[in-house]
Order: structure tokens, then sequence, then C-alpha cells
């Protein structure tokens, strides 16, 4: 997951895209060192467990759980991985550039 | 086979090393019991069922022997030696008709070593959870009234503990018999968290196909209401709560809801500070 999303914020640093994390991790250091290592260079919203207050107000009870926004707000896809996960973000920021 | 299988033999191993303990029968005239025993006496198949443990554990450690020279000389996967379960499972399971509390843990238990038959006689399953609620309830009681017992049997056995359990032979007992057992399980249990952990226990299990029903999400949505509504300042009552939210506010076609939250670095940010950008959310963790 992480490598193949490390690639998608790298290709898209240009556009108006942003990928957020809810690490649900319990120890934050133990995150911080394997983050680092591991180049995770986006926002993670912290949570402490799969059980973090967010998690639990959304009722996400599988990982990873990844919703695709689009640029008015509205939930496009969810489940999505790899690379549709890749085509789903193109055909969205496409059609923002389009301007629909 | 991998190591999960090993699992509830080394949970039998560890069980065998506490002294096996009845709780105080409460109704028992004080005058009977001889004075500072407050302890029933063992359970009569006690010596029985360590005959069989020995045997068992003999039989595993064989097995666990068989095992590694079959890897170690390479054997194909499909042709590794059997766990030895199946061929104790009438000496367990005939200790937990007549109500031997760690042989019924052992049938409930057992589950994939069993092989393809799983547990042959759901009978002897029915009997087994039954035992286990026996001390799940007296666990649930005790703790309400903050009587209980750190050595005593139920002291193991939460009504969690017990649901889990359940939830594991749900394909032995069939979708009827299961959904009597988790609303059993809501109706006596005293504890408010108890309670509401057999709803979300039972919506969980209405969900899956094993349940029967031709349209569960209705179902499901109303126990998650319920939850919502009358047990909210439980976990399972904020889990539910959760659900329901995800089902009626999360969907593809919907505009996402904001939430504010604090990042790594303690700087807190709100989803909103995004809009106008397409955005991946992805709740993730390394473990």
């Amino acid at each position: 997951m992480i490598p193949h999303e490390k690639t998608l914020v790298e290709r898209l640093k240009n556009k108006p895209f942003a990928l957020i994390g809810v690490n649900t991790d319990k120890s934050k250091d133990e995150y911080r060192k394997k983050a680092a290592e591991m180049g995770v260079s986006w926002r993670s919203s912290w949570q402490g467990s799969t059980s973090g207050p967010w998690p639990l107000a959304w009722g996400v009870s599988s990982y990873p759980t990844i919703y695709v926004i689009d640029h008015k707000g509205v939930i496009r896809f969810e489940g999505l991985r790899g690379e549709r996960l890749d085509a789903a973000v193109d055909q969205l920021l496409a059609e923002m550039e389009a301007g629909r | 086979m991998n190591t999960a299988a090993l699992k509830p033999v080394w949970m039998l191993s560890a069980l065998l090393l506490v002294p096996l303990q009845s709780p105080p029968a409460p109704s028992a005239p004080s005058g009977i019991a001889p004075a500072g025993a407050a302890q029933q006496p063992a359970d009569p198949l006690d010596a029985r069922y360590a005959e069989v443990q020995r045997d068992f554990n003999q039989a595993m450690a064989q097995w666990q022997k068989a095992l590694d020279e079959a890897r170690k000389a390479g054997v194909e996967r499909k042709d590794w030696p059997l766990p030895p379960h199946p061929q104790f499972w009438e000496r367990y399971a005939e200790l937990a008709r007549g109500g031997h509390l760690p042989a019924s843990i052992w049938c409930l238990s057992a589950g994939s070593n069993l092989g393809e038959k799983r547990a042959p006689d759901a009978s002897v399953i029915d009997l087994a959870l039954a035992r286990v609620w026996r001390e799940a309830l007296i666990h649930d009681q005790a703790q309400l009234a903050g009587t209980l017992d750190a050595n005593s049997a139920a002291a193991r056995y939460p009504v969690k503990e017990y649901l889990r359990l359940l939830r594991s032979q749900t394909m032995v007992l069939g979708g009827e018999r299961t959904l009597a057992l988790y609303e059993q399980c809501f109706e006596q249990s005293v504890q408010k968290p108890s309670k509401a952990l057999a709803l979300l226990s039972k919506a969980s299990f209405i969900g899956t196909q094993e349940s029967g029903f031709a349209d569960p999400m209705p179902v499901v949505m109303e126990i998650y209401r319920e939850l919502a509504e009358h047990y909210g300042d439980t976990e399972s009552g904020q889990r539910a709560k959760g659900r329901l939210f995800r089902h009626e506010r999360l969907q593809v076609g919907m505009q996402v809801p904001d939430y504010e939250s604090e990042d790594v670095e303690g700087v807190r940010f709100k989803l909103s500070d995004y809009s106008g950008k397409v955005i991946v959310l992805d709740f993730w963790g390394f473990w």
C-alpha cells in the first residue's frame, strides 16, 4: 500500500490533490519511525487505535478503508486500491480540469 | 497446518495449571459446608478429564514431531500429518455432555482441527455453549454486584468471551439456533455493556449469509438504531452509531461530512481544509 501511495502522491504533487491518512497505530513513536523509513510524507490524523474517535464515528471496521472524494466534496468511490485507485483519482482530476 | 491450529491446545494447557474450582453456591445452607471451605468440591469428571488431556497432549506432541519431520523432509503441505483432534472428539464430547467446563471449552475450540467435518455433533456444541453461558452469567451478575472472585472459573468467561465462542459455532448451530442464543444472551445478561454487545453481535451475525436473512440490512439497521438510542453510553452503542452514520451519510454520491482531528505532529486540521481538491482519505495502520 505505502509504496503505491507514495508514487501517487509524488506523481500528483503539482495537482489539486491530497492524500490524507487516518492512522490507527497504537504507538506514535513506532508510527513515526516506520513512516520515516517508508517515506510517508502526507498528513496523517492520529487515532491511537482502530477504536479511535474517527474510525468509531464513521463506522470503519475493516482496513484499509479508502474513500475517494471529488473537488465538490462528493464521495465518489469507496474501496478502490492499486491501479483502480490511481485511475479514479485521474478521472476526478480530469473532471475538475474540464470544469464539470 | 499453521501455528494457529495449535492455539486451543496451549490455551487448554494453561487452563490445567489453574486449579479447577466451581463457583460458590450462594443457596447452600452455610451449616453444611465445613468451616473455611468456600469452594465446592472439584468436578467428579476432573480425573477422567485429566486422563483424556494427558493422552491428547501426548498425541499432540507426536503430531508436532511428525509435522516437523514432514516439513524438514520437504513433504508437500497437502500431505502433512493431520492433528489428532478428530480421534479425541468423542472422549471430550462425553465429558462435555456431563457438563465439564474445560472439556466443553475443548469442544468449542477444536474448530478447524476437527477437519472438514468441524464439530461432528451439534448437540454437544449446544451443551458446551450452555455450560460456558452458565459461567458468563455468573460473571456478569457478580461483576454488577462487585463480588466477582478473580480465582473462580466464571472470572475467565465474561459475556464477551461467550459471544466469541458462540460466533465461532454458527456454522454448526445453524442460523435459527444461533439467533435464539444471541437473544438469550441479550435477555439474561444483567450489565448494560453485556446486553449492548449481545445486540451488536446479533446484528453482525444477521448481516452474514449464514443467518439466512434474505434482506438483512433493514433488520441490522433497526438493531443499530436501538443500540444508538438506548445504549449510546456503551462501546457497542458507539460502534452501532458509527455504522449507522456510515450507512446514512457515507455512501458513494453523498456529500462527505466534515471532520476535525489532530495530525501526528499535534496540529488540528479539518477535512474541509482540503475542499476544492480531490481527496483520497485512507483509514490505515502499520500495526
